[in-house]
């Protein structure tokens, strides 16, 4: 190959795979991260299009934050393919919807340590109670937190169960902050309501819903749960009064 | 063929290539490549945002870049002014010619690579183009709107490229199987741009032919198109080699009347062309209707969002109405003019192909008018895409939260009606010329002309009412 064909070659493999492609990857994955004080957090449904390869996952993207206590956090909140809204519990941010391939940037101090479910406060799809990532604010000493959520016994740990599978995205709890849904029916003071009716509308939802509520049910059934898990939820549940 | 069109007179020549710049861009061996080149690269992101980018349309560089920037581009410039200048620059068959050739520059001889076989004969029209863009145009709610569908039909356009080009000679991909290269043969004929040989006799005493064979300085017409007869443009596609290998100096890149080669041919007997005339003015209809009228169930229709059976029943409708319909209300209008005329030796078939080509202008401004509206409506979601092609959040220029802005916005009907009228006086200007083509008789010709006349307005006055209401 003469000298001048190899540098069309080269031109060739520039335009065409160096520059869009390496380009891009290196802008998204190395540039932007180094070069900015906030974390882009993109919004994508669980139903969304697999080909988007946003590190591999779906959902909120990235899936879970760390930052250490006392630290500003900047989140850009983007909605990539229909309107997602961000809410962080035990933070008391709801960005509210954000339109698809617009964004809102919030900002915060993490002044409290521990583990706070950010979700999904729109309804976005079919899947969206399960668009949850974690922010994990950890204390200063602290080298490493441990990944699983160790779940306590009684009504505290029912809140966290509570806010870990992100109820609050669909339901309103006056006592939680961020828990502001409006999809499913206000359970500030569901504690009134029969327990076994509660577990059988946490596991098998569409077996009898509430007046005012359309049928089939939007909300899917939580069968994952531990037992420990469902009777601490059951517990936090039946203290709301 | 009369001594004007509109008021341009038709031997009106004016040679580029006078203007020495021009001529030593064409004329230089990186011309093709440079501009191809440029445009893989936009071809890129587009792929690549058509993938992996948002599934939202508007935030999409492939949408917005592909569907609304160059189709305006090429539908209101290029393809009037420029004859086939993008097939110069197209990437899609670019790297399928590359690996033919086995080169990207410099045609050091030898065979190309490849089967190499000699396209079939009974191919050599552009049905397939006319079926092809038909079964594109089909799907265009749900196409031009989804990126990865987008990204998919781009990327498949290149494979296919790539498989033809390895079985057959030259650029048959683009002659016969392309559906933008469909229509482009044909609105091609109205462009005011033609490459064209200065002086038949030279080519005809010059035995060396480079320009089919090729040289140390250029390639034998990959359009397998000998220039020494070309009259029309039907498949130049202006990629200069002919410029760079004729020894002559004997070529000329010639500013023109628009429509002039609607009148080269005194014989008309391309069917296919007929057809997609007749598709083309069909399609600037139903685009209009589906895609800009307030009609929301037919885009529910188009779009699938009613469901698979009545996407059916508008495939049906759509299909119908190109292949079926319109063919044949032309044809009862030819078969009026032919009664009217009372022209008795040409048949009616030959009537109908003949009088198709005064579509071509209606149909050329047709979709111009259409594509008004893409631009000035939506064209500055481009501004914000140029700095976020993905819709991930970027601001590369500063420009990502530049908003939709309308432009002229209440012009645009004005600028369709203007421009659809237009159409129709050069329908009207083509249409004399045709018929006095056939007919030797002044008043035979007239009377053969009234009935076309009539459709023509009739649909002029239907893509007025569409645009304005």
């Amino acid at each position: 190959m003469d000298k001048i064909e190899l540098i069309a070659l080269m031109i060739v493999v520039f335009s065409i795979v160096v520059l869009p492609v390496g380009g891009s990857y290196y802008y998204e994955f190395v540039y932007r991260p180094a070069h900015s004080d906030e974390t882009s957090l993109k919004g994508i449904t669980f139903e969304g299009d697999r080909l988007i390869a946003y590190q591999g996952a779906i959902g909120w993207q990235p899936s879970e934050i760390r930052v250490k206590k006392g630290d500003t956090v900047r989140l850009k909140i983007m909605s990539i393919d229909v309107p997602h809204g961000l809410a962080i519990s035990g933070y008391d941010i709801n960005t509210g919807p954000i339109k698809v391939g617009e964004s809102k940037t919030v900002e915060f101090v993490a002044d409290k340590a521990g583990k706070f479910t950010y979700y999904c406060s729109v309804w976005c799809s079919p899947k969206h109670p399960f668009m949850n990532g974690l922010l994990i604010v950890e204390d200063d000493g602290e080298t490493s937190i441990e990944p699983a959520i160790e779940p306590k016994t009684g009504i505290q740990a029912g809140e966290e169960v509570f806010v870990a599978q992100g109820c609050g995205s669909c339901h309103t709890v006056s006592t939680i902050s961020g828990a502001i849904g409006v999809i499913g029916p206000d359970l500030s003071t569901i504690g009134t309501v029969d327990r076994k009716y509660l577990s059988r509308a946490i596991t098998d939802p569409g077996s009898d819903i509430a007046e005012g509520y359309t049928s089939p049910s939007m909300m899917p059934p939580y069968k994952a749960m531990s037992d420990t898990e469902l009777n601490n939820l059951l517990d936090f549940l039946s203290s709301l009064k | 063929m009369g001594d004007r069109i509109l008021g341009m007179p038709v031997d009106f020549k004016y040679d580029l290539f006078k203007i020495k710049l021009i001529k030593k861009v064409f004329k230089h061996p990186a011309f093709q490549f440079t501009f191809i080149v440029i445009n893989a690269f936009f071809f890129a992101v587009i792929i690549l945002s058509a993938f992996f980018g948002t599934p939202s349309g508007a935030k999409n560089f492939s949408i917005i870049f592909v569907w609304l920037i160059w189709w305006f581009f090429l539908i209101a410039l290029l393809v009037p002014f420029g004859n086939r200048i993008w097939c110069t620059m197209c990437p899609i068959p670019a790297p399928a010619e590359w690996l033919q050739r086995r080169a990207f520059i410099k045609n050091k001889g030898g065979k190309p690579f490849g089967l190499n076989r000699k396209w079939p004969k009974k191919l050599k029209n552009i049905w397939i183009c006319n079926f092809g863009f038909l079964a594109i145009a089909v799907f265009s709610a749900i196409l031009t709107t989804t990126p990865i569908v987008t990204g998919a039909l781009l990327f498949g356009l290149i494979l296919v490229a790539i498989v033809i080009h390895m079985v057959f000679q030259k650029r048959q991909f683009c002659k016969y199987i392309c559906s933008v290269g469909g229509f482009l043969s044909l609105y091609s004929l109205a462009s005011s741009l033609e490459l064209r040989v200065k002086d038949r006799d030279i080519c005809r005493k010059h035995k060396g032919k480079e320009c089919i064979k090729g040289s140390d300085k250029g390639w034998g017409c990959p359009w397998d198109v000998y220039i020494g007869t070309l009259d029309r443009n039907k498949f130049c596609g202006l990629c200069g080699n002919c410029v760079k290998t004729c020894p002559n100096d004997n070529i000329a890149l010639n500013l023109r009347p628009l429509m002039l080669d609607l009148l080269v041919e005194k014989k008309r007997t391309h069917m296919d062309e007929a057809y997609k005339a007749l598709i083309m003015l069909t399609l600037a209809v139903l685009y209009v209707t589906v895609m800009q009228g307030p009609w929301g169930w037919i885009k529910d229709w188009a779009g699938m969002n009613a469901g698979l059976q009545k996407f059916g029943y508008y495939a049906i409708i759509f299909l119908g109405s190109c292949l079926i319909v319109t063919p044949a209300i032309f044809l009862a209008f030819t078969w009026v003019s032919k009664i009217f005329s009372g022209i008795k030796d040409i048949s009616l078939k030959e009537l109908f192909i003949h009088y198709s080509y005064t579509t071509v202008p209606i149909g050329l401004a047709g979709w111009i008018g259409f594509s008004w509206p893409i631009i000035l409506i939506n064209g500055s979601y481009a501004i914000s895409l140029i700095s976020d092609p993905f819709g991930w959040g970027w601001d590369l220029f500063g420009t990502a939260s530049v908003p939709w802005t309308p432009v002229l916005s209440g012009l645009v009907p004005y600028l369709q009606i203007i421009t659809v009228l237009f159409g129709l006086a050069f329908s009207v200007d083509i249409g004399d010329k045709i018929s006095k083509q056939i007919s030797g008789d002044e008043k035979e010709a007239f009377r053969g002309l009234v009935p076309i006349v009539v459709f023509l307005t009739l649909v002029t006055m239907g893509l007025i009412w569409l645009y304005a209401g």
